[in-house]
């Protein structure tokens, strides 16, 4: 049992390790590939987890040798726009000036039910409404509305809006964060006054946001019963 | 690129850490069957007591053998190779020279299965 156990937090540091080194492009949108190689890292870590009769280095090597492939054809598809089509394909316009493209469908196996599904969870309840929309690389449906069935926005409307800048948790748990403070334009020294002022201690402060024109908000942390 | 530098070192390291697997294995194998060899040939020509200090060899090869080939190859194959050459001892101690023979066979047989699995061939890979 004790080496099913340190076996398990070894492999979760290894699958921690590989998923970090993959990088952000992984933890977000994923394309097929990168789906493929997460979903095959959890298995292989999985097989000396529960198997201690399988040497640990049955379950690094795959991992190592997976994530190492994922990274060589991320990198290359990143130079070279052929290779990038050859992996990912290239993304397919099924609606196109507002017109149904049936044969970019039948080359996708998309069914009218598929399109009418993705584009409810777009928000668009009529095919009229749509002028493109595009089947991106990842599977998704990219959606262009015609102009006059967009929203307006504060622009088209003339309306000005006063630009606060982003806003930042600047401090989180008691914590902080100095890359949040620099990004605001803020200071250390700020942030004190604003904390005396208002009696706060620093461990006390559940969360602090602030943006760069200043305007912040506190939560307190509450007290344990 | 730095990430892309690291994949191709991590891949160099893990076709190095095989090569050396591969060698370690046909170097270990070998090393156990010339003595296994030896103590069939001892038994043969009658000689037990060469046979029997063969045999402790063979164990005691084995056994430093075993901590390095238990870190990439599998506990299973192991344990059917150990089974048959703990037993080796045992038969020449109760004179079983027959049984004896059979288990330094199925040990040879056992160890050149182990290595010949372990060979990256077509029928391996396939």
């Amino acid at each position: 049992m004790s080496v099913s156990l340190i076996r398990t937090l070894l492999l979760y540091i290894v699958i921690i390790a590989a998923v970090r080194l993959m990088g952000k492009r992984q933890i977000s949108e994923l394309q097929t590939s990168e789906l493929v190689v997460t979903l095959l890292i959890s298995d292989i870590a999985a097989i000396p987890m529960q198997n201690t009769g399988q040497p640990l280095v049955s379950g690094f090597l795959p991992i190592a040798v997976l994530v190492s492939c994922e990274l060589i054809v991320s990198t290359l598809m990143m130079k070279s726009a052929k290779f990038r089509r050859f992996v990912c394909g290239k993304p397919i316009i099924v609606i196109n000036n507002g017109k149904v493209d049936q044969s970019q469908m039948r080359r996708l196996r998309m069914s009218t039910e598929d399109l009418s599904e993705q584009l409810r969870q777009m928000d668009v309840f009529n095919l009229e409404d749509v002028a493109y929309a595009i089947v991106e690389t990842n599977g998704k449906l990219s959606v262009l509305k015609k102009p006059d069935k967009l929203q307006p926005d504060n622009s088209m409307l003339g309306i000005v809006i006063p630009d606060n800048g982003i806003e930042a948790v600047i401090i989180s748990d008691g914590e902080i964060s100095e890359f949040s403070v620099s990004l605001c334009g803020l200071s250390r020294e700020w942030i004190d006054g604003i904390l005396q002022g208002q009696n706060i201690a620093l461990e006390d402060v559940f969360i602090m946001t602030a943006d760069k024109q200043r305007n912040y908000n506190i939560i307190k942390k509450e007290a344990v019963s | 690129m730095k990430r892309a530098w690291a994949a191709v070192a991590m891949i160099a390291a893990a076709v190095i850490l095989c090569i050396l697997g591969l060698f370690t294995t046909n170097r270990n194998i070998a090393s156990l069957t010339e003595l296994i060899d030896k103590a069939d040939s001892a038994i043969s020509q009658g000689d037990s007591q060469q046979a029997a200090q063969y045999s402790a060899e063979i164990v005691e090869l084995w056994n430093s053998h075993y901590r390095v080939l238990c870190t990439y190859i599998s506990h299973e194959k192991l344990e059917l190779i150990d089974q048959s050459i703990a037993t080796l001892q045992t038969n020449l101690r109760f004179k079983e020279y027959n049984q004896f023979c059979t288990e330094l066979d199925r040990a040879s047989a056992q160890l050149a299965h182990l290595r010949d699995t372990e060979m990256p061939t077509l029928e391996n890979i396939l």
